[in-house]
């Protein structure tokens, strides 16, 4: 018994020791620098990113595995829940369970290798591409563990506060990257971070400047005298998106949002989104609202501007008798979150805002 | 509920001051819901705008489309469920019997989610009648499914039991096929609110309660007389099974016009009989009926001040408040009875 004992301690020390000893790789070492908010700089630099630090020369140790002719390589991501994810290889083939990954994927001109939503098959993504792409069955809530693993997926893409749960059931398949972005400036941050992770700095870096020029030649050319309110649900029981919400934050950059913060800000799809009252739309009448329907997969509601029209005080609204309502999606306005899809808002609201300035 | 002796006694000046504390509550919260808002108003320019005086747009608009109707609705909604809980809870000799646990509530909640989510093309008049077939789905379930039990509490686990049932239908709905999005809309419905209805939605409900409401009323007296037990009852000529019928079919009118435009608000149901009884220091369903239907208008219509006021110009449901209030007054309610009765018995 006893041998058994001292048996299975050497295996445990010997598989210990194994998963400890790293590749030898000829790659420098990957480090992972501050999260800077505006910065260039990628917060988590890969093997072979052109910004990585070279490693140093390793310390000659007392230990019983061989030196390695070079330092291993690693990757390490943090998510929005402070877990720290990392990669001995460079992490290539993501699944995403919300969509900012397929919006990062489309930045890092990357695809994902299977998605459960909407918003990849939107053409200005992936084009056709997007209908060989993978899909995991399942709901949003839920998505097939399955479908998932059959992927072969080496990263993970969830949503802080839906999927935290699935990490302890995905660990065997691949490690599970929790987003939460509430600004845009997250979303810079995460694909700045993924860009690094996934090889790809320079495409991230590119994208990144890419939006960042096109909302300051919006917020340059922007009159800023007319107002705006992203909202979204039925009829009755609607919810708008405030200037804390990331669609309202970044429509506050380029026009007038006059949709302040409010404690109660947890009450719709994300932070910074709330029910609110008809009585607080009607007070600041806005001149241009954008409308979300939300419906259940195969099927269609009417859209929202026509279960509004049923409202007696719809219609007192400028942007109704002005015509200024616009139905847009909610995958793109609301889920997308990544800087493509902000930059998609950007380009269909501002000619809707500003047609003078930004018409064709 | 105790086993009191019918109660014969009429303290006419005692019911009517209860009556009339409970419509000064009402007049209250229904003020401040009124006047308060944006736009603020005095009570005076209020008064004139509901009496056709002209006014500013925005403050004629919010008043007598917005704030009016939501005042309205609040009362009838909060009345209907008030009657429909001391109904059940007399009906089932039951002080635990209610639209929610009941199933009622959650059947009808069930079918007009399932309206909501799925956007069938059905007006908006008819969704009381798909809650009304949910509301009497449930509720016969949980009555079939207790027949012959003894003892009160058998037919609130039985409810419990089939009210779990429907909740989990309701989340497998979400998570079977929910997005982010569609769940909102699902989400939004189930918390219950009053906010940003119109008169449209008042005259869905009105005419359901008036049917619904004198027709409960005037089942107080074989309800008083049901407290004697089946047997006692069954003795006096009464049929008992009919009365139970009746008391479910309108019970269940009555939370199916509330649901089908509000979504679920719960608690009323349960806490406004209570509240009643406990006012009145009566358990004759023929004080207490009226006096439920009122207190439930008063509860839900203070209820949505909280809701309207607590976050302006955002909207708290007010299902969300009178879940909150409700579980820890009807608590406090129980266990007051508990120790009564102890003290009662020793």
């Amino acid at each position: 018994m006893k041998y058994a004992i001292v048996g299975l301690v050497l295996l445990l020390v010997v598989v210990g020791c194994s998963s400890e000893t790293p590749e030898p790789t000829s790659q420098p070492v990957a480090t992972q620098a501050p999260a800077p908010t505006a910065a260039p700089a990628p917060t988590v630099a890969p093997m072979d990113s052109a910004t990585a630090t070279p490693a140093p020369t390793p310390r000659p140790e007392a230990t019983h595995t061989p030196v390695p002719t070079a330092t291993p390589a690693t990757v390490s991501l943090t998510d929005s829940t402070g877990e720290v994810l990392t990669f001995t290889t460079r992490p290539e083939r993501a699944a995403c369970l919300t969509e900012i990954c397929a919006d990062i994927m489309a930045e890092l001109g990357l695809e994902p290798v299977a998605v459960n939503d909407p918003l990849s098959s939107d053409p200005r993504f992936f084009g056709s591409r997007a209908d060989a792409f993978q899909v995991i069955g399942g709901s949003f809530f839920e998505p097939n563990l399955e479908d998932i693993a059959a992927a072969e997926p080496d990263l993970v893409f969830g949503l802080g506060g839906v999927h935290d749960g699935l990490r302890d059931a995905l660990r065997p398949i691949a490690p599970l990257f929790i987003v939460n972005p509430v600004t845009y400036e997250d979303s810079i941050r995460y694909l700045r971070e993924i860009g690094a992770a996934m090889g790809r700095p320079a495409e991230a870096e590119e994208a990144v400047q890419r939006f960042l020029s096109k909302l300051e030649d919006y917020k340059a050319r922007s009159p800023m005298d007319r107002t705006a309110l992203v909202m979204f649900s039925s009829d009755v029981n609607f919810g708008i998106d405030t200037e804390d919400a990331l669609t309202g934050g970044l429509l506050a950059e380029v026009t007038g949002y006059p949709w302040p913060s409010l404690p109660s800000e947890e009450g719709g799809h994300g932070p910074g989104s709330t029910q609110y009252s008809l009585e607080g739309v009607l007070s600041v009448d806005p001149d241009v609202i954008f409308v979300q329907t939300l419906a259940f997969p195969g099927f269609q509601p009417p859209p929202l501007t026509e279960q509004m029209a049923a409202n007696p005080l719809w219609g007192e609204l400028k942007a109704v008798q002005n015509g200024d309502v616009h139905e847009v999606s909610f995958s793109l306005w609301s889920t997308g979150r990544g800087t493509r899809s902000l930059g998609l808002v950007l380009d269909e609201a501002m000619p809707l805002l500003y047609p003078d300035v930004f018409g064709n | 509920m105790t086993d009191r002796p019918v109660s014969a006694r009429w303290e006419p000046v005692k019911l009517v001051l209860i009556a009339a504390g409970l419509l000064l509550c009402i007049l209250v919260a229904a003020s401040i819901s009124l006047t308060n808002g944006i736009p603020k108003l005095s009570m005076a320019e209020t008064w004139g705008i509901l009496w056709g005086e002209e006014a500013e747009r925005l403050a004629r608009l919010t008043v007598r489309e917005l704030r009016a109707p939501r005042v309205a609705l609040a009362v009838l909604s909060g009345a209907a469920l008030g009657l429909a809980g001391a109904m059940m809870q007399d009906g089932l000799r039951n002080p635990l019997a209610g639209p929610e646990l009941l199933g009622v509530a959650s059947g009808a909640s069930l079918f007009v989610a399932v309206l909501t989510l799925f956007q069938f093309p059905l007006r908006l008049v008819f969704y009381p009648w798909v809650a009304l077939a949910g509301g009497l789905l449930a509720g016969a379930v949980v009555i079939f499914a207790a027949r012959g039990a003894r003892n009160p509490l058998q037919v609130v686990l039985v409810g419990v039991a089939v009210t779990a049932f429907i909740n989990a239908c309701i989340i497998a709905l979400i998570s079977l096929v929910g997005t982010s999005g569609s769940i909102l809309v699902l989400f939004y419905f189930l918390l219950g609110s009053l906010a940003n209805r119109t008169w449209e939605h008042v005259w869905i409900v009105a005419p359901w309660i008036a049917v619904c409401l004198p027709l409960g009323l005037l089942l107080a007296r074989p309800l008083n007389t049901l407290r004697l037990g089946d047997f006692a009852a069954q003795s006096l000529g009464m049929r008992v099974g009919r009365v139970r019928t009746l008391v479910l079919v309108i019970g269940a009118g009555l939370v199916a016009a509330v649901v089908a435009v509000t979504g679920p608000i719960g608690w009323i149901g349960l806490l406004a009989p209570h509240l009643s009884r406990r006012a009145l220091r009566s358990e004759d369903p023929r004080e207490v009926l009226a006096f439920s239907a009122l207190m439930g208008a008063a509860l839900l219509t203070m209820a949505d001040v909280g809701a309207k006021f607590a976050t302006v110009p955002a909207e708290t449901p007010v299902g969300l408040w009178t879940a909150v209030l409700g579980g820890p007054v009807l608590l406090l309610l129980l266990r007051d009875r508990i120790l009564r009765s102890a003290h009662e018995r020793a």
